[in-house]
């Protein structure tokens, strides 16, 4: 496992603490073609060999059913709630080409058990 | 939704006031040669993001609030308030990437309803507040980090990856804050935001996929916008590769949690 987000994000995370948030953002690009780029934005964000990610193994609990995300999925309220609202475009592709979307404010998730019509069994 | 001038941007922010640490290089000709439709599709998806980004400036007022509140590392509250402001300058510079590729001043993007999540099983306020964090840093930030790294992989053009990298550079920021506030976070809140990350991930990386985006084609990859399928793999891969041992390594193991994201992370 040698993500190259890993270590910029998880421990490179340290560079917050007892700051004042006042410093420059060390945080850099992995390009991909370093070569083309002046040094001070070429450094890659590749875990260095002598430091591996932690293994998630240990976080693997062989007891476990193997479905136990299915039935969160389908049945647990916390999973059907909307999620933070993401930073990207909202681009739709309709017959009259991409359009910004509606927001999803109040669309509900399709994971969402549909409420039964009052007096069904 | 509404259209409103963008927020002006503060002295105090990361750059100064300033929207980009770099000057964006000009690239005006080659864009001006490009097929309409194609400058046309560009401009919107920028526009939408420009309302995008400005949105998420609330969901930091809401993180910088939950931070406060659980008395967290000064530097981590800091850096979430600078986020309100770098949320502005994302969608300004988004602005500006739409009117470059419409060749005229963009419309100011609109105004987008913000809502977030409320978390009403969250079993006290520090636990809501802990969850408001790990939801929009952790994951949020850390998916937006993926996305914008594959749609930089992508980019060719100049503009395309000076906006990107800008962008990107912020993020990674950003998502620190949910990192190293996972690392820090008070020992009590510990196993209920253990119990909370399968439904997080779903949540959050269901808002991602919901997303969609033209058909691809190498012309538009050039100027950041990859094929969906790069960004289903960049968005599972971080999962996989940044979110799941991230956990792991701040001491929060959830085997439910490590086996949805191994077996295809279903939303
Ligand atoms: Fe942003
Ligand atoms: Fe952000």
């Amino acid at each position: 496992m040698n993500h190259r987000l890993f270590h910029t994000l998880v421990l490179g995370s340290s560079v917050l603490l007892g700051g004042s948030g006042g410093v420059a953002c060390m945080a850099r690009v992995a390009e991909a073609a370093p070569a083309t780029s002046p040094p001070d934005e070429a450094v890659s964000v590749d875990p260095p060999s002598d430091s591996p990610p932690p293994s998630t193994a240990n976080s693997i609990d062989a007891s476990a059913p193997r479905d136990a995300a299915k039935d969160v999925v389908t049945v647990d309220a916390r999973a059907c709630e909307a999620g933070w609202p993401t930073t990207k475009g909202m681009v739709c592709t309709s017959d009259g080409g991409p359009e910004l979307c509606c927001h999803r404010q109040d669309e509900a998730p399709v994971c969402c058990p549909r409420p039964a019509p009052e007096g069904s069994p | 939704m509404s259209c409103q001038a963008l927020s002006s941007l503060s002295a105090n922010g990361r750059w100064g006031g300033a929207m980009t640490q770099r000057t964006l290089p000009p690239a005006d000709e080659e864009i001006a040669a490009m097929p309409d439709e194609q400058r046309t599709v560009l401009a919107r998806l920028w526009w939408s993001q420009a309302a995008t980004e400005r949105r998420v400036a609330q969901s930091f007022a809401v993180v910088e609030r939950a931070l406060s509140t659980l008395e967290a590392d000064a530097g981590i509250v800091a850096t979430a308030g600078r986020a309100i402001d770098d949320e502005h300058r994302h969608a300004a510079l988004c602005q500006a990437m739409a009117s470059r590729y419409l060749g005229a001043e963009a419309a100011p993007a609109p105004e987008l309803p913000f809502s977030h999540p409320r978390h009403p099983a969250a079993r006290s306020e520090d636990v809501r507040a802990a969850l408001y964090v790990v939801g929009q840093c952790v994951f949020n930030e850390t998916f937006a980090s993926a996305y914008l790294a594959a749609c930089l992989d992508a980019a060719t053009h100049p503009l395309a990856r000076a906006a990107l990298r800008e962008l990107l550079s912020d993020e990674i920021d950003h998502a620190r804050v949910g990192w190293a506030f996972l690392a820090t976070m008070p020992g009590a809140l510990r196993a209920d935001i253990t119990d909370w990350l399968l439904p997080l991930g779903i949540a959050n990386l269901r808002e991602w996929r919901a997303l969609t985006l033209p058909a691809p084609g190498a012309d538009l990859e050039r100027h950041g916008v990859p094929a969906r399928g790069r960004i289903e793999e960049a968005l599972v891969s971080a999962l996989r590769g940044v979110v799941v041992p991230g956990v792991a390594h701040a001491g929060l193991r959830s085997a439910p949690f490590a086996q949805w994201a191994e077996n295809g992370a279903r939303t």
